[in-house]
């Protein structure tokens, strides 16, 4: 078994396939004031950008690097590419997406799932959006999803409106360095009432090697209105480590439904380090579905700051860490007004000597009266090498609220593979289905088609680690 | 088996041996602004240790609380109970580490942290945190921070007591868990407290 299990998890990544790096631009490496200029008038952006970028930039510079979590010493700064151009302009319909691209994404299954069965599509490969598509009949309706440099263009008073407004540039050191240089993203705009009952989906990919990308998602649900966003992310597999900084920003307005559902799979060099949080007012309900099973690092916390009454927070974390991997995951809820309640499930496995950690907060502010809150974190450790960590923060500052937590840290039981196995299965099987039945909580939240997808991810991953 | 009381603040190490078991009883009922530091090494085979942790806070004392329950041997097991009342303006932190040191296999270990919040202006923060480093491992935790169920005050004074009586009676069952362990000078001192 031992044999098998350090087969590395790169010859399995399936995603690991790189094209020919030729772009329409790309800045030269290392970041300072001159880059973010360039960056700025690659984009034609008008002075009010500009100045966000530079202040951003400064307070970057100014901040030190995080000292709690994962190994952040590794990366080289100076080395990263923080801007690559790949094509002069956007693509509308897919046969304007240049021929290298497309197989990339072809290969990825974006095209092919967008006439399945979602309302509308984007694919990012580096810095910037190449294709991005809206169905007519949801369009109609007034909803806009567009990339976040053409949102900023197209609708500068929303945009302004809300930009920065959930994570501002000075929240922490990479919403800081992602403000300053941050490029593409998803926008996502739905008008008051109107209920998408399909998914939107955006691909981000990385090509290049010591590659940095930084998109800015933001989306706005009016008062009543319900969207999902999924959102997929691969690499090549690359000896040079690659970083990923994304900012994603949450509106949730009066009674709207906002669910937001990740995968993430880079490839074993990418440090995934994100800020993701959302602002939940009266009555809304955020729903974060956050699947980690790639990248080096990832440290990403996704979070609900439940500002309005009966507001909603649901938030679903997996975690599979596999040889050489640091998952960093965890959730946070704010209670900040009165009969709020959230739900937090967090999942991780770790297999092939990776580690995994639910790091996460929870908060009571004293006028969030009769609010309810349960925080469940279990873990499964496959191997002597692995290691699993917790650690929930709780801060209760009310006695009229209620608040549950559990974590739990155990091997594949013993029983439970004898049971089976006295049904016939073998080990192997036997293995796969609790791992399965482990995770189905959260795997059946996810549209059938990511289902699948992930359940054959986790299979290829914990290859060689049961059984 | 040894049993090791702790009430004062300060830094506290308490070494288990092989086979060697240990009760070890910690009270949080005066104004401890300087952690209580407690390190629990479960250091030889099949050492054995229970906690039992009881804490009220009254009045605007401040109790933190960090401890450490290190499992550096195989078949090592170690059980922790918390239970306290939050009352008045008391405010209190604590920090609880399950440990699990890498070799060491089939170990056993549970921690509970539970805080019935009687005072709107009271605060409670607890992180109950887990560091596994084996696989052959039961480690876990559960935390909860709530106030006097409603529907057993209910049911109590439906029966004729009056809601003070009924709210003693609560808080009492609440805390007998851990109170019973407690030698009886610290009962004492804890049963007055609480009524």
């Amino acid at each position: 078994m031992a044999k098998t299990a350090r087969r590395t998890f790169l010859k399995d990544y399936q995603f690991g396939f790189a094209n020919e790096e030729k772009y329409f631009y790309r800045e030269e490496t290392g970041l300072n004031t001159g880059v973010v200029k360039s960056i700025s008038a690659h984009k034609k952006e008008n002075n009010y950008m500009k100045k966000i970028r530079l202040a951003a930039l400064e307070s970057y510079q100014n901040m030190p690097m995080p000292k709690w979590g994962g190994d952040l010493s590794k990366i080289d700064f100076d080395k990263l590419t923080y801007y690559i151009k790949p094509q002069k302009e956007k693509g509308r319909t897919w046969n304007e997406v240049p021929k290298d691209i497309k197989d990339t994404f072809d290969k990825l299954g974006v095209p092919q799932s967008e006439k399945r069965f979602l309302a509308g599509v984007g694919a990012q490969y580096e810095s910037e959006s190449v294709y991005h598509n809206l169905k007519k009949e949801w369009s109609d309706k007034g909803i806009i999803f567009e990339d976040t440099d053409t949102a900023f263009k197209k609708y500068p008073d929303i945009f302004k409106k809300y930009f920065g407004t959930v994570v501002s540039a000075t929240d922490n050191k990479f919403a800081a360095l992602n403000t300053a240089v941050w490029s593409g993203g998803t926008f996502i705009y739905v008008p008051k009432s109107v209920k998408m009952t399909i998914p939107l989906q955006n691909y981000f990919r990385i090509n290049a090697k010591s590659m940095g990308q930084f998109e800015r998602t933001l989306i706005i649900a009016e008062e009543g209105s319900s969207v999902h966003y999924i959102e997929g992310c691969t690499a090549p597999t690359n000896s040079l480590d690659s970083l990923h900084a994304a900012v994603v920003e949450i509106i949730a307005h009066k009674n709207s439904h906002i669910r937001y559902t990740t995968i993430q799979n880079w490839s074993n060099n990418v440090y995934n380090l994100v800020t993701k949080r959302a602002i939940a007012h009266e009555g809304a309900t955020v729903e974060w579905i956050d699947g980690n099973l790639g990248s080096k690092l990832t440290m990403k916390y996704p979070a609900v700051y439940m500002v309005g009454k009966n507001a909603h927070a649901d938030i679903l974390s997996l975690a599979v860490a596999s040889a050489g991997q640091d998952q960093d995951a965890g959730a946070k809820v704010v209670h900040l007004a009165p009969h709020t309640t959230s739900v937090i499930t967090a999942k991780s496995i770790s297999a092939n000597g990776g580690k995994s950690s639910y790091r996460g907060l929870l908060q009571i502010a004293k006028r969030a009266k009769q609010s309810k809150s349960k925080v469940v974190c279990d873990a499964l450790i496959l191997d002597d090498q692995s290691s699993s960590d917790t650690y929930p923060t709780m801060k209760i500052q009310n006695n009229q609220s209620q608040v549950e937590h559990e974590a739990t840290v155990s091997k594949i039981g013993e029983e439970q593979l004898f049971y089976l196995q006295s049904r016939g299965l073998n080990e192997n099987d036997s293995n796969s289905l609790i791992v399965n039945g482990f995770l189905s909580p959260i795997i059946k939240q996810l549209p059938m088609e990511y289902a699948i997808e992930l359940n054959r991810l986790i299979e290829l991953q914990m290859e060689g680690s049961v059984g | 088996m040894k049993t090791i009381l702790i009430s004062k603040s300060g830094s506290h190490k308490v070494d288990i041996n092989k086979d060697e078991s240990a009760r070890v009883l910690i009270l949080q009922i005066k104004n401890l602004i300087k952690p209580l530091v407690v390190d629990i090494n479960l250091n030889g085979t099949n050492s054995n240790a229970d906690i039992f942790n009881c804490f009220v806070g009254h009045q605007d004392i401040a109790q933190n609380l960090d401890i450490k329950i290190n499992h550096n041997a195989h078949y090592t097991r170690a059980n922790f109970c918390a239970k306290g009342i939050m009352k008045d303006h008391s405010k209190a932190n604590f920090t609880g580490l399950i440990k699990v040191k890498r070799g060491s296999q089939n170990t056993d270990s549970f921690l509970e942290h539970r805080t019935l919040m009687l005072s709107d202006n009271a605060e409670i923060s607890p992180i109950p945190s887990l560091q596994i480093d084996a696989n052959e491992v039961r480690a876990s935790h559960a935390a909860t921070i709530s106030n006097i169920n409603e529907e057993d005050l209910f049911t109590l004074m439906s029966r004729g007591l009056n809601k003070l009586e009924a709210k003693n009676i609560l808080i009492k069952s609440f805390l007998n868990d851990v109170i019973i362990k407690l030698p009886s000078n610290w009962q004492m001192k804890v049963l007055k407290l609480i009524s």
